[in-house]
């Protein structure tokens, strides 16, 4: 009995062991070691925030409360701009996006000139103010 | 001296300190009097974690209740609960030294465990040499992934770091985290361990630092090596201690996750700490080691809505502890009051969190009926579809490195390892919450609203990682030898 548990206890650890010797994670060879000091460093530059690419809308925006998220597309149709949405809402907070239009006021992102001014009639807003020609705030027609 | 007030003030680790000497003091002072191997382990093990879920439970309750100081009520919360416990644990190193002053042993002291042998202190150091190049290699992996992807997986970004900004971003304002506006996809009635521990951290370093989420995953994954390398330790040697934290550090699947920054690992963490601090109080027949494991329960409660399940599962374990043989009355009419009491706290919290906030959850309130249940609980299909799934998960070598293979193993050939000696009763404990947690989601999966093929895809290989470590510690516990220390004998 002694000699089965002694060869179990021999197999058992030898696998273990080979198991943890050969195992070394993938490493993503791009990344610079001075991204990663920033990192760690608690610099964070050269980090991209996401949703940032809107902050010159961000200053005219309420800073709480609930507005409206438009684009060219219902919500959850386009995965792309979900996405955006979520990375917009992160940016924004605590000022809630609500994903279905209706509020007074509201936050339109949409890929160009005519697909903003379809669906903005569709959905009854006009541009308060409209910044590159197809992204920015929004007001509730009357 | 700059340099010095930069570290405690801005460094990435600074917001650590507080809740991990918090947390040490806790435990330290639950646990004084009770002679532990490898004690230091033990402590390092669990300090932070705790430190960081009383810190999260600090901040919610300073929000709901002092508005726009609540950022400081946190922290100066924390600094009484550090100071209280600070002169507790003086006190009672007073009271031990004036008590046993005349004597030269005190009984509080562990008895030496025998010498070493030398093939033992080989091993020790070779074991020691590659636990540190597992170090190693796992703080390259985790710095690279971090830096390619600081703000961590989907659940990270848009659930448990969103709520952690409405925190840090408004004291007047943090409410809408719960807003109906969102809570579609932000899911309201989630625990707020996490957010609230990276909110701490944030509110501390008075910016949101990418880094810091990351921290806080870190301090929980380590926590849960140096809790498998005490509790294996403890019981065995220091080496089969270091070979099961080497073994749990190479696995790909924590590894994956601690990277994605989920609140898996957390959950993962209290879940093993409740059910290893249950068995050493156990054991021990401690009831201060129930307290702990019970405290440890209300985090888990606190840090996922898993933890509601496996609450419900510690429970039916400490019932099945009182017809134990090994525990006196005394131990059975006190355990479960002990256990209790360290399990109200964050239970409560999490409990008025859902009360207050939470609205309906995705599987109750749902408009199903009782017969819509039975329905999907009796599918044969559907059972052997996750049967099937669970199966492929666990069998997967990519992911886990055989540990269910060991697992399976173990409890096959446990009885040729049994030996009459208190530090192996109640393993049983381990295989028990194992195959309870896996039973649970195996549950969860057959009634679950969302898409089954969806739902196990983006879920399955992170809820194993819940009683992963559990698996992990039974199989040391079955294959390592019992070291013959006066503590680990009748």
């Amino acid at each position: 009995m002694k000699n089965i548990q002694l060869i179990f206890l021999i197999i058992f650890y030898t696998a273990v062991a080979t198991i943890i010797s050969l195992s070394k994670p993938a490493l993503d060879p791009q990344i610079s070691a001075e991204l990663t000091w920033n990192l760690i460093t608690g610099t964070d530059a050269g980090f991209p925030i996401p949703g940032s690419e809107l902050e010159p809308i961000r200053k005219l925006l309420p800073t709480h409360g609930a507005i409206s998220f438009v684009s060219d597309k219902p919500f959850g149709v386009d995965i792309e701009m979900e996405k955006f949405y979520y990375d917009l809402q992160n940016y924004l907070c605590p000022l809630i996006l609500s994903t279905k239009a209706g509020e007074k006021t509201g936050l339109a992102i949409f890929s160009t000139a005519e697909s903003a001014q379809n669906r903005l009639t569709e959905i009854n807003y006009s541009w308060v103010i409209n910044w590159a020609n197809s992204k920015g705030i929004i007001r509730k027609n009357a | 001296m700059h340099s010095l007030q930069s570290f405690f003030i801005s460094s990435p680790l600074s917001p650590l300190l507080l809740p991990g000497v918090t947390g040490f003091l806790l435990v330290m002072v639950l646990t004084y009097k009770i002679p532990l191997r490898f004690k230091s382990l033990f402590l390092l093990s669990l300090s932070f974690p705790v430190g960081l879920a009383l810190s999260s439970l600090a901040l919610f309750w300073s929000y709901e209740f002092l508005g726009q100081y609540a950022k400081q009520a946190a922290i100066i919360s924390m600094a009484i609960v550090c100071f209280i416990l600070g002169s507790n644990l003086i006190w009672q190193s007073y009271q031990k030294h004036r008590f046993y002053r005349q004597d030269s042993l005190s009984i509080d002291q562990p008895a030496p465990s025998l010498k070493a042998s030398k093939l033992g202190t080989v091993l020790t150091v070779i074991v020691t040499i590659g636990f540190i190049l597992c170090l190693f290699n796992f703080f390259e992996f985790i710095l690279n992934r971090l830096t390619w992807n600081p703000v961590g997986g989907w659940d990270a970004r848009y659930v448990w770091n969103l709520k952690a900004r409405f925190f840090v971003r408004s004291t007047e304002y943090w409410r809408d985290m719960f807003s109906p506006l969102i809570s579609s996809w932000s899911l309201r009635d989630y625990p707020l361990m996490l957010p609230g521990s990276i909110a701490w951290g944030w509110n501390w370093l008075g910016r949101e630092m990418l880094f810091w989420p990351g921290v806080v995953n870190l301090a929980f994954f380590l926590s849960i090596a140096l809790l498998t390398i005490w509790y294996t330790a403890s019981r065995s040697t220091l080496w089969h201690g270091l070979l099961a934290g080497a073994f749990f550090i190479t696995m790909p699947s924590f590894q994956t996750w601690v990277a994605a920054l989920y609140a898996d690992i957390p959950l993962g963490f209290f879940i093993t700490a409740s059910a290893a601090l249950l068995i050493q109080a156990a054991r021990s027949r401690n009831r201060n080691l129930a307290l702990l494991s019970g405290l440890c329960t209300g985090f888990s409660m606190w840090t996922k809505n898993e933890g509601i399940f496996f609450s419900i599962w510690i429970g039916f374990t400490v019932i099945l502890l009182l017809f134990s043989k090994h525990l006196d009355r005394q131990d059975k009419k006190w355990f479960p009051v002990f256990f209790l009491c360290g399990f109200a706290v964050p239970a409560f919290t999490a409990w008025y969190l859902k009360w207050n906030y939470g609205g309906p959850g995705i599987y109750l309130q749902t408009g199903r009926s009782f017969g819509d249940y039975l329905k999907a609980l009796t599918d044969g299909a559907r059972i052997q579809y996750i049967a099937a799934n669970f199966a492929a998960f666990k069998a997967s070598f990519a992911l886990w490195h055989s540990l269910w293979v060991f697992f399976v193993s173990a409890l096959i050939f446990r009885p040729m390892f049994l030996s009459k000696n208190r530090a192996t009763t109640y393993s049983w404990v381990l295989v028990l919450l194992v195959l309870l947690i896996d039973a649970g989601y195996f549950l969860i999966f057959q009634i679950t609203p969302i898409d089954l093929r969806s739902h196990i895809q983006w879920s399955l290989s992170r809820l194993l990682t819940h009683n992963g470590v559990l698996a992990l510690l039974f199989i040391f516990e079955t294959f390592s030898p019992i070291d013959q220390h006066p503590q680990n004998s009748i």
